[in-house]
């Protein structure tokens, strides 16, 4: 059950890895923000975000007096990713009107006081992380990242699929949106899984780990189709 | 505050109150309902968009208000309707992921 629930890691992280890296190089081709932000957000919110925690957390993978900085590092990372899906979600759905620049406003304002709550509460250990409120709170904005996305996508796509229906657009534009909210969808249930995972002490049970195992592989599996879509997709989807 | 609304519904707005009975406000609110029947917004429908509209959904929406040769006056709205119409400054959601996705 380890075995699959590290390679379900694996595969979600180099699946966001290998996808933010190509958004960033159309990003630079491109020189719009839409595709720099959802790049980052991958690579921060993912390998960036992610390894230093885990190495922080493993028992004798670094030196103790390097953990905390780790730990740091890592947070400050899906953070940032946390900020840069705000952002994306604000600007490409949200654009018109006041609503979508205060709810980014507030995710950063909260984004914020959680880290400097953390560190002013002498935080950032790994023993003690998991069981401080300032922790929480950031892992509740950046959990909240994904659910607006989610919302929005949703949302969007039953939009695009009136649309449709009028001949206003294609089913395969319409369909991005559907991939995309269940991807937001996969990885915010991750995020879930984690703090119902954090409740329970010792071992996790294994319907959870396997709960996170096949929600890791789906959202690494969705990131390919959704942003990198292969041809048996488009074939399927183009055609109708 | 409301964002505003894109230049082709503008047009497309005034075309309606001229050529019909309804006043602004009902012109206005007619077409903002075809609209959300083509999954769009005031805010972001373009010039081809809002012909598509005109042209498949206001009718139902004009006979559904009881407006005579609703058919006729969508016609008469649809050749108004500039061809250089200009577009809704900010790209929509579909174009941005169209780029997000192109190989």
């Amino acid at each position: 059950m380890q075995a699959l629930s590290l390679t379900a890691l694996a595969f979600f992280l180099l699946s966001s890895t290998v996808v933010g890296i190509r958004l960033l190089c159309l990003a630079r081709r491109t020189r719009q923000t839409p595709e720099l932000a959802i790049g980052l957000a991958f690579l921060l919110g993912g390998v960036l975000g992610y390894v230093p925690i885990v190495l922080a957390s493993a028992e004798g993978l670094v030196a103790p007096a390097a953990a905390p900085a780790m730990l740091v590092l890592g947070i400050l990372s899906l953070d940032l990713g946390a900020a840069c899906l705000w952002w994306f979600s604000w600007r490409v759905f949200r654009s018109a009107g006041h609503l979508g620049r205060v709810v980014f406003a507030a995710a950063l304002a909260t984004l914020a006081v959680s880290l400097v709550g953390e560190a002013a509460s002498g935080g950032f250990d790994r023993a003690t992380l998991s069981h401080s409120a300032w922790y929480w709170l950031g892992f509740g904005a950046r959990t909240s990242a994904f659910a607006w996305c989610f919302v929005e996508s949703f949302l969007y796509f039953g939009r695009m699929q009136r649309r449709v229906r009028v001949g206003l657009a294609r089913e395969v534009d319409a369909h991005v949106f559907f991939l995309w909210s269940l991807t937001t969808a996969a990885v915010l249930s991750m995020f879930l899984l984690r703090a119902i995972a954090a409740g329970s002490q010792g071992t996790l049970p294994p319907l959870v780990v396997l709960a996170q195992a096949v929600l890791g592989l789906m959202a690494g599996a969705l990131i390919w189709i959704t942003f990198f879509p292969p041809r048996w997709y488009l074939r399927r989807y183009e055609s109708t | 505050m409301a964002p505003s609304c894109s230049p082709a519904f503008e047009e497309a707005a005034r075309h309606l109150e001229e050529l019909s009975d309804l006043d602004r406000l009902q012109a206005r609110g007619t077409l903002r309902i075809a609209l959300k029947e083509a999954g769009l917004a005031a805010h972001e429908v373009s010039g081809a968009e809002m012909r598509v509209v005109v042209e498949k959904l206001l009718p139902v929406e004009l006979d559904a208000r009881g407006i005579a040769e609703a058919d006729a006056l969508c016609a008469g709205i649809g050749e108004r309707l500039g061809e250089a119409t200009p577009e809704a400054e900010a790209p929509s959601p579909a174009s941005v992921f169209r780029r997000l996705r192109a190989r």
